[in-house]
């Protein structure tokens, strides 16, 4: 076998290529092979030797855990050092807290909070109110369950107590939302 | 095409106004949001990212905020390679966003001094950018523009992480602050690697601005924060602040030992840079950045006219591959670059023909 031949620049078409780039611009791939003088030239950038994926992937355990909003796996963001959406941040809470550590030295959000966010918080804790009997409508049935089952059932419960929440949210009855989130942060508790 | 407007006016944070802008040639702070309930740019969709792009569109649109009125729309997909580094080149948008497809753009506001990236890592990345060492004023801008947008836009929030962004690294505030800083004085008395590893180790990320590696074309740094967690934004400005002040300061003591112990020298040094730039006839875009960052260095010194500060800065923009092309409005290989490079700044430069402050001696 014959040594592979060196590509020079497409550009300079002088210096040996060792930028290799490839963009995809309405479903046609176009490759360039670039020295690093034309790449910078051509802005380029020259890849870091370390990437965030890297990093990631040196201080985390694999793991199978998947994201329900957007599909993606602890693995895939310890490949790509990336997240998929908002929701990853509560899927992967357990596993991301030791990055977010390294990262900041904090995990702690100390800054600016959305007016709307404000406005929510503010709605959901200004009063204890004292919840009507008819909401969290069931009680729990008294009947023995297996541990396991009586913990289905719960799992149950609490995704419907969070629809319900989901629901009182959007409605604006927030007295509601608020017995409700009380009901689940005791269901969750007893899990 | 649109961005063809940029060209006639000068970005307004190259104006070289603003407190210390003799040393520091801008601030920045980028913030970076995404909105709650879409994934992320670089797991979205093209259909995601065309509903995001068009719903920040029409939001920057309708508002009556003074801030965005008459800004540019611009969809990345529709410009050509040269249109593309001609943002990057005037840091209205970054390298990433410049390689995105369909569902990418940028909004830019009649000064050059905003700039909304859409659906580049993040949903949204607005940036500031002002002359001059002004990061409070930078915030109070981008706080305020944050605040009109999140009144219509529900931003992906949590109180334990505060902003949620496609990488951890922005998390929190999604805040990077940053000043660009021309540090000639530090580099030639090989003072600067002392200066940057304390930056660094004070938790600050420095970064030549151009140039590869731990080069630094032009001597121009970049010192910005790195944590975004765990300080609100007011603190990780104000500790950017001090110890940016601080590298002012060294800098400052350092031309100060110039100037009374080697003044021939520096003089003769910015001279040569002088007629090298007004003479020459072929340039490199590399040699460029050099010459100017000792010119910069002449004005600051008061061995050239104060008046050339601004020319500078347009220049260091000006000569950059893509901003030369669309000057010429047609592309240009690299050695016809480095002949047009050269024709323009003789041009400029000689048009300020009255440069000098010749010192007493000569006129004896």
């Amino acid at each position: 076998m014959e040594p592979e031949e060196k590509k020079l620049c497409a550009i300079c078409k002088k210096k040996e290529a060792v930028v290799h780039y490839a963009e995809i611009l309405d479903g046609v791939i176009k490759k360039l092979d670039l020295c690093e003088t034309c790449a910078i030239e051509k802005g380029i950038e020259t890849p870091t030797p370390f990437s965030m994926g890297d990093l990631v992937g040196a201080i985390t355990e694999r793991s199978e855990e998947t994201c329900e909003q957007c599909g993606m796996t602890f693995d895939d963001f310890r490949k790509v050092g990336r997240l998929g959406c908002d929701l990853c941040y509560e899927t992967f809470q357990e596993s991301l807290l030791s990055i977010i550590e390294q990262i900041h030295r904090s995990t702690q959000h100390k800054g600016k909070i959305p007016s709307r966010f404000h406005e929510e918080k503010k709605k959901f804790t200004a009063k204890k109110v004292k919840c009507p009997p008819e909401y969290p409508v069931q009680q729990t049935p008294a009947a023995p369950f297996s541990q396991e089952d009586s913990d289905a059932m719960k799992l149950k419960k609490i995704q419907s107590l969070e629809q319900d929440l989901k629901s009182a949210i959007s409605a604006e009855e927030f007295e509601k939302a608020a017995c409700l989130r009380d009901e689940l942060k005791k269901l969750k508790g007893t899990l | 095409m649109k961005i063809q407007v940029l060209l006639k006016k000068t970005s307004e944070w190259l104006n070289g106004t603003g407190p210390e802008s003799d040393l520091v040639l801008s601030s920045r702070i980028r913030i970076a949001r995404n909105i709650k309930g879409f994934r992320f740019p670089g797991k979205a969709t093209s259909e995601d990212k065309k509903k995001i792009l068009s719903i920040v569109e029409s939001v920057v649109s309708s508002s009556k905020s003074s801030m965005l009125k008459g800004s540019l729309f611009v969809h990345i997909h529709e410009l050509d390679d040269v249109d593309r580094q001609f943002l990057v080149e005037r840091h209205l948008i970054s390298p990433e966003l410049s390689n995105a497809s369909t569902g990418s753009g940028v909004i830019i506001s009649n000064k050059e001094t905003i700039s909304i990236m859409i659906n580049e890592e993040d949903h949204l990345r607005i940036q500031v950018l002002h002359s001059g060492l002004q990061l409070k004023e930078v915030w109070k801008t981008i706080d305020e523009l944050d605040t009109e947008l999140e009144k219509t836009l529900d931003f992906a929030f949590s109180s334990k992480f505060g902003y949620l962004t496609a990488c951890p690294t922005n998390l929190g505030t999604g805040i990077r602050a940053s000043a660009m800083l021309h540090l000639p004085a530090l580099v030639y008395s090989k003072q600067i690697n002392k200066v940057l590893h304390a930056t660094v180790k004070l938790g600050l990320a420095v970064r030549g601005l151009y140039g590869e590696g731990s080069e630094a074309l032009g001597n121009l740094f970049q010192i910005s924060n790195q944590a975004s967690l765990g300080m609100n934004e007011t603190e990780i400005i104000e500790t950017l602040s001090k110890v940016v002040r601080q590298i002012i300061m060294y800098e400052k003591n350092q031309r100060r030992y110039l100037i009374n112990n080697n003044l021939k020298e520096v003089e003769d040094r910015v001279w040569r840079a002088y007629g090298s730039l007004t003479t020459a006839r072929i340039i490199t875009s590399k040699e460029t950045i050099g010459l100017l960052s000792t010119l910069r260095m002449g004005v600051d010194l008061g061995i050239l006219e104060s008046h050339l500060r601004k020319l500078v800065n347009e220049l260091l923009i000006l000569t950059q591959p893509a901003n030369l092309q669309k000057n010429f409005d047609r592309k240009l290989n690299p050695t016809e670059r480095d002949i047009e490079r050269a024709n323009l700044i003789r041009q400029k430069l000689v048009r300020n023909s009255k440069a000098g402050k010749e010192s007493k001696e000569d006129e004896k």
